[in-house]
């Protein structure tokens, strides 16, 4: 919705516009590449990791990821940004055995802090991890809103 | 008193020599099929929970065979159509040769288990089989891995479809099936300062924790018949991994 203030000036009405309200439950598109790299191991299936997301919602990122059955991928990818941090939860399944296994499913956005408090929504999400150093790469669409 | 009738399906799991929880080992896999039953069609192997390939360095690459070789028989050939740096386990294999209801004859060749391309949304499995009795000829099967019920590690399944009659116009039926993962009989290759460099990749990694009653393995199998048949095997818990 537009906010407009009718002013007169030499008796012509002008119209000035305000800066538009967001509509609340707006919905966002979202495409981030994210790099990782392993800082933190828990056994033979547990990792956390710290990178950099680039995209839509760019800033430092912080995952914990549990490898599950061998080929099941899940687990959290938190953004930070300076307007808040963006939390995703990632279910995924890995296609091979090779030393770069890729992987794919499917993210879900929870919410957050600050700008990102209210954000939901869904996509999905692509990557190739390394299962030598367990550097990964990750590829991600979507929508939330908020 | 008569002697208790054999299992239709046995299975034997265990760990290779020194294994220790924490630490990497070979994962030895017996497999026998009572030759009163119909020919495999399936098996699957669940490994104990725990106990998964994730952080094995087994199957670095895939070995990618087209299509038209699945289970076509080929003369015998001298080399592996696989990478070396995709074999997971090497073993062997004892079939029989069923010619009527009282003669069956069996062959046996070595079998070589590789990582191989998807399957589907899946990682794949190849199956290698060079028989030299009592004909030498290359078979070649595809597998996956896949998600067990959470008790279990993962799953593995290697489909047996039938070799064409018309060979030796007799079913075959798979006997005994051993494989070793992760075993010394595996060399991978790698590149170091320029130069081929052979090495033996690290095994299976078991967990650092085990059940009190030990690690339970399964194996599915299916036969030509439609019957199914599911047997498990207790591993006992290795000591744990001496930390310096």
């Amino acid at each position: 919705m537009l906010a407009g203030t009718v002013v007169l000036l030499s008796g012509a009405p002008v119209v000035v516009a305000t800066a538009a309200t967001p509509r609340a439950g707006a919905e966002h598109q979202v495409r981030e590449h994210v790099v990782l790299k392993v800082v933190k191991r828990h056994g033979t299936t547990k990792f956390e990791h710290a990178g950099k997301a680039s995209g839509t919602v760019a800033g430092a990122v912080r995952s914990k990821i549990t490898l599950a059955h061998a080929v099941v991928i899940r687990g959290t990818v938190t953004i930070a940004t300076s307007k808040g941090r963006l939390r995703l939860k990632i279910d995924g399944r890995a296609r091979s055995l090779e030393l770069r296994t890729k992987f794919n499913g499917s993210a879900t956005i929870e919410g957050g802090t600050g700008r990102y408090a209210h954000a939901r929504g869904s996509g999905k999400f692509s990557g190739v991890v390394n299962r030598s150093t367990w550097a990964a790469t990750i590829d991600a669409s979507g929508a939330y809103t908020d | 008193m008569a002697a208790p009738a054999a299992a239709p399906v046995q299975l034997n799991v265990s760990f290779g020599p020194g294994a220790r929880l924490g630490g990497d080992t070979s994962m030895n896999i017996w497999m026998h099929v009572s030759p009163s039953l119909a020919p495999v069609t399936e098996f699957r192997l669940l490994t104990a929970g725990g106990i998964t390939l994730t952080s094995s360095h087994l199957g670095l690459v895939s070995c990618r065979r087209p299509s038209r070789d699945i289970t076509r028989v080929r003369g015998p050939v001298n080399h592996s159509p696989c990478p070396a740096n995709s074999l997971m386990a090497t073993g062997s294999a004892t079939a029989g040769l069923r010619l009527d209801r009282a003669e069956t004859i069996y062959g046996a060749g070595f079998v070589e288990l590789h990582a191989g391309a998807s399957v589907g949304d899946k990682p794949g499995l190849v199956a290698i089989v060079d028989t030299y009795n009592p004909v030498r000829m290359q078979l070649t099967y595809a597998g996956y891995l896949y998600v067990p019920p959470p008790e279990f590690g993962v799953g593995l399944a290697m489909m047996v479809p039938p070799i064409p009659r018309g060979l030796f116009d007799s079913p075959i039926a798979l006997s005994t099936l051993h494989l070793a993962v992760g075993g010394d009989g595996i060399t991978y290759h790698r590149v170091v300062r320029g130069r081929d460099v052979a090495y033996h990749p690290d095994g299976v990694p078991l967990p650092e924790s085990c059940p009190a009653s030990g690690f339970r393995f399964r194996a599915i199998v299916r036969f030509a018949d439609g019957g199914r048949e599911a047997v498990d095997d207790l591993v006992r818990c290795p000591p744990h991994r001496v930390k310096r």
